[in-house]
C-alpha cells in the first residue's frame, strides 16, 4: 500500500461517504466515539452489512453485548445480519467476558488471546475488515494508563499487520468533552468519527463530526444525522458554491418577477422569499409550484403552517387551482407541523420524498415555522441539511421565510444567505388605507437582476410584478446624477446589504468605497483619505457604528468633519439621540427608500452637520 | 453450593492460556509451575494452551487476554495476568476446597 495515498472503503451509510470523500481508510484504524445511545453500534453494523455485501467478510467482535443481541439490533434495522452470517458473508464473534465467576487481575498481561483469535478467523474467513464493539468494554476494568496505552497500541499494530481495516467503537463521557473515556484511542487511529445525541430544548438532535482524518480531505463540523428504520442517515454536503451548476432558466411563476430576474430562476437554484405575514409569500410559492407542475415537472410542496385542505382552499380562492395538477400526480402537497415532527424526521421525510417522488422543484413554506420549533443551532443544522440534500440531488427550491414588517436585514442569519442563490424580499405598507405590497430582488447569484423595488399586485390567478412608478421612477430620474462627484464610504457588515447600497449610490452617480467592519473602515480611510460622506451601519460585528464615528469625530483631523449618516434597524427616540451624540448628521431606519437615502445624503453633503436632518426618519 | 466430583476428590484442573513471544505468558508459566509444585501434581493438574496453536479453544473459553488461567473443575473462575500474585491462585484453588499443605 502506498503511504501517501489513502485508499478507502465505502460505508454505504447515506451521506457518510460524501462527508469522508469516499469512506473509511483501508488497512487503517477508524475510531467511532460517542456517549451511550449515540448509535455507534448501529453505525458499525450498518457498515458491516454493507461491506459484507461487498465481499469484505467483516468480522465483528462483540465485546459489549452477546453476538445474538447485536444480530437482533442489525436485523431490526433491516441489515439482515443473520442472513449474511448464514450465507458466510460475515461473522460476529463472541468476545464478551464470561458472565459468571470472578475474573481476577494478577500481574501483567497482553491482548494475545484476542489477537490470535482474530488472526485465526481472519485467516479462515479471509476477513478484510475487523469491527470491535467496543474497545471501552475490552479494557474494563481499566488497566493503568501506561499499560492501557501499550495494549491499545499492540491492538492497532496487530490489526495493521494483518492488513485489515479496523473500525473501533469507544465510549465518551460527554458530548463535547474528551473524545473517549479511555483517552488513548485517537492517537493511533487514522480517522475519528464523533457521534452526538443531544437534547436541544425539548428536541433530540443527532449529529456526526469527523474529528480527524489523517491524510485525507473531509468535511469539517457537525452534520445532522438521524436513525431511521433503515439505519443511520447523514445530511452532509458543502453548502456554499460559486454559481448554480446550470445556466438553464425557468419561470418563477410570476411574469414580472422573471423580467426582474433577467429571464427567470436558474434551474437548480435555491430561492428564499422573505416577508412579513400577508406580504404574498405563499402566493409566490404557489405560483412557483403551479408553474413547475404546469410545465410537466414534479413539484413537492411542504406546508408547515396550515393543514392541507386549508392551503388548497386558499390557492383555490385566489384563482390558482391545484387540484388538476394534484390529480395528474405532478404536484404533491404535504402539510405537517414541525412541532409535531422531530427535525431529523422532517429531514428524513424530505429526503424520502425526493428519492421516491423525484420532484424537480421543492417548496418549503415556511422555514420560519422550523426556526420557531428549535434553537438557532438546531435551525442552522436543519437548513444546512436541507440545502445539502437539495444540492446533492440537484433540485430547485423555493423557501419562504417570515420576517417582521420593515424588517432589519441584519436579523437574517448569515448562513441563509450562504445557502441561497436568490433572495426576494416582500414587504407592504399602508398608503391612504390601501395595502401596497412591494417586492425587491435582493440577490441573484451569477446573474444580472433589477435591484429596484417593484410593486406586487395580487390579481385573480396570480400576481403582477411591476415597476413601482410611485416609488422608483421619480427617484430614478432624480437619482441619475444627483450624487455625482461625491465620494461615499459605505460601512456595512452584510455583503448583500452593502452591495445593494453601493449599487444604488453608483446609479446616483456617487463614487463608492466599501468597508465590512469598523476596522476595515479605518484602514480604507487611512489609505484613501476622507470621503465626502460616510454611510455607516450601526450594528457592526467588531465595534458598533456609534463608537466608530465618535472616535473619528474625536480624531481632530479631516475625518472629524466628514458628514455621516447612521443606518440602523432602530428608530426609537433614544436611538436617534445616540446617533446625534456620536456625531452622526442623520439617522435612517432600514429598510430605507432610495429616494430618501439620496435626498438625505444630498442634505448632509450640502450642510455641515445640520441637526434637523435627524428628523427625516423613515420606517417605523 | 453443590460440590462437584473434582472438589470431593480434592483435585483441581486448570488451563493456562498463553501466547508465544509474550513476556507475561512466560512468567505465568514459571509462576504456575512453582505454585503447583507446592500443592503436588495429584491435587492440582494444569495444562498450558498456546492460543496461537489453538485459537478455537481460546474462542470457546472466550479468552481475550494472555496469560489467563481458567479453572476447569468446579465453579467458573478466571485469573488474568502473570500470576506474580500467588495469593490469587491460592484463592482460586480455595474455591474448589484445595488449601496449601505446608
Amino acid at each position: 500500500m502506498k503511504l501517501t495515498e489513502v485508499t478507502k472503503l465505502t460505508t454505504g451509510v447515506p451521506g457518510l461517504d460524501r462527508l469522508t470523500h469516499g469512506g473509511i481508510p483501508e488497512g487503517r484504524a477508524t475510531l467511532v466515539t460517542g456517549r451511550a445511545g449515540t448509535g455507534k453500534s448501529i453505525l458499525a453494523l450498518q457498515i458491516a452489512a454493507h461491506l459484507a455485501g461487498q465481499g469484505m467478510q467483516p468480522l465483528v467482535l462483540a465485546v459489549e453485548e452477546p453476538p445474538e443481541d447485536l444480530a437482533v439490533t442489525g436485523n431490526t434495522l433491516g441489515f439482515d445480519l443473520s442472513g449474511l452470517i448464514d450465507a458466510g458473508k460475515m461473522r460476529i464473534s463472541d468476545a464478551t467476558r464470561p458472565m459468571s465467576g470472578p475474573v481476577v487481575v494478577a500481574g501483567e498481561y497482553d491482548l494475545g488471546g484476542l489477537l490470535h483469535r482474530i488472526a485465526a478467523t481472519v485467516k479462515e474467513t479471509k476477513a478484510r475488515v475487523v469491527i470491535l464493539d467496543s474497545v471501552t468494554a475490552l479494557f474494563s476494568p481499566r488497566p493503568p494508563q501506561e499499560l492501557l496505552r501499550s495494549l491499545f497500541f499492540q491492538l492497532v499494530h496487530a490489526l495493521r499487520e494483518m492488513d485489515v481495516t479496523a473500525l473501533m467503537l469507544a465510549e465518551a463521557e460527554e458530548a463535547h468533552g474528551a473524545l473517549t473515556t479511555l483517552g488513548v484511542e485517537d492517537y493511533v487511529c487514522d480517522m475519528v468519527l464523533v457521534l452526538r445525541n443531544t437534547v436541544d430544548g425539548e428536541r433530540r438532535r443527532r449529529s456526526i463530526e469527523i474529528n480527524k482524518y489523517r491524510r485525507s480531505a473531509h468535511y469539517k463540523g457537525e452534520y445532522p444525522c438521524t436513525i431511521t428504520s433503515k439505519g443511520l442517515a447523514i445530511f452532509p454536503m458543502a453548502v456554499g458554491r460559486a454559481l448554480p451548476s446550470t445556466q438553464d432558466r425557468y419561470s418563477s411563476g410570476a411574469p414580472g418577477l422573471d423580467t426582474m430576474l433577467a429571464g427567470g430562476l436558474f434551474r437548480d437554484s435555491i430561492v428564499i422569499v422573505r416577508g412579513p405575514t400577508g406580504s404574498g409569500k405563499t402566493i409566490l410559492a404557489g405560483l412557483y409550484a403551479h408553474a413547475g407542475a404546469s410545465r410537466g415537472e414534479r413539484v413537492v410542496y411542504h406546508g408547515f403552517e396550515e393543514p392541507q385542505p386549508m392551503l388548497m382552499r386558499n390557492f383555490d380562492r385566489i384563482g390558482l387551482p391545484m387540484d388538476k395538477l394534484y390529480e395528474k400526480g405532478l404536484l404533491r402537497v404535504i402539510c405537517r407541523y414541525p412541532e409535531s415532527t422531530g427535525l431529523e424526521d422532517l429531514l428524513v421525510m424530505l429526503r424520502d420524498g425526493i428519492e421516491e417522488f423525484q420532484p424537480a422543484l421543492v417548496v418549503l413554506d415556511s422555514i420560519s415555522s422550523i426556526e420557531h420549533a428549535t434553537s438557532q443551532k438546531g435551525f442552522r443544522q436543519f437548513m444546512i441539511g436541507v440545502a445539502s440534500m437539495l444540492r446533492e440531488t440537484g433540485r430547485g427550491a423555493l423557501l419562504t421565510q417570515n420576517v417582521r414588517v420593515g424588517t432589519d436585514r441584519e436579523a437574517e442569519p448569515p448562513f441563509l444567505s450562504t445557502i441561497s442563490d436568490a433572495i426576494v424580499n416582500l414587504d407592504y405598507e399602508m398608503e391612504r388605507n390601501t395595502l401596497r405590497r412591494t417586492l425587491r430582488v435582493v440577490k441573484m447569484r451569477g446573474s444580472e437582476h433589477d435591484v429596484r423595488p417593484a410593486r406586487l399586485v395580487i390579481t385573480r390567478g396570480g400576481v403582477r410584478v411591476e415597476p413601482d412608478v410611485a416609488l422608483a421612477s421619480p427617484a430614478e430620474e432624480q437619482l441619475a446624477s444627483s450624487l455625482s462627484g461625491l465620494r461615499v464610504l459605505v460601512v456595512e457588515d452584510f455583503a448583500d446589504a452593502r452591495e445593494s447600497l453601493m449599487a444604488l449610490l453608483t446609479r446616483a452617480g456617487a463614487r463608492t468605497m466599501a468597508a465590512g467592519s469598523a476596522t476595515e473602515a479605518r484602514q480604507v480611510l487611512a489609505a484613501d483619505g476622507a470621503p465626502d460622506i460616510i454611510v455607516c451601519d450601526v450594528g457592526l460585528a467588531d465595534e458598533d457604528g456609534y463608537s466608530l464615528l465618535a472616535s473619528l469625530r474625536r480624531s481632530g483631523g479631516p475625518l472629524a468633519r466628514v458628514p455621516a449618516v447612521a443606518l440602523t434597524a432602530w428608530g426609537r427616540p433614544e436611538d436617534r439621540e445616540r446617533s446625534t451624540a456620536a456625531g452622526f448628521e442623520a439617522h435612517l431606519v432600514k429598510p430605507v427608500e432610495p429616494a430618501i437615502l439620496v435626498s438625505t445624503l444630498l442634505g448632509v453633503a450640502r450642510t455641515a452637520r445640520p441637526p434637523d436632518l435627524s428628523g427625516r426618519i423613515v420606517g417605523p | 453450593m453443590d460440590e462437584s466430583a473434582a472438589e470431593r476428590s480434592g483435585s483441581a484442573r486448570l488451563v493456562l492460556y498463553v501466547s508465544p513471544d509474550s513476556h507475561a505468558s512466560l512468567k505465568a508459566r514459571t509462576n504456575l509451575a512453582a505454585i503447583v509444585e507446592r500443592y503436588g501434581p495429584d491435587r492440582v493438574r494444569f495444562e498450558v494452551c498456546d492460543v496461537s496453536r489453538e485459537p478455537l479453544r481460546a474462542e470457546q473459553d472466550r479468552i481475550l487476554y494472555t496469560p489467563t488461567l481458567v479453572l476447569k473443575s468446579g465453579p467458573p473462575a478466571w485469573i488474568v495476568g502473570d500470576l506474580s500474585d500467588r495469593g490469587a491462585v491460592a484463592q482460586l484453588l480455595r474455591l474448589v476446597g484445595i488449601e496449601e499443605t505446608s
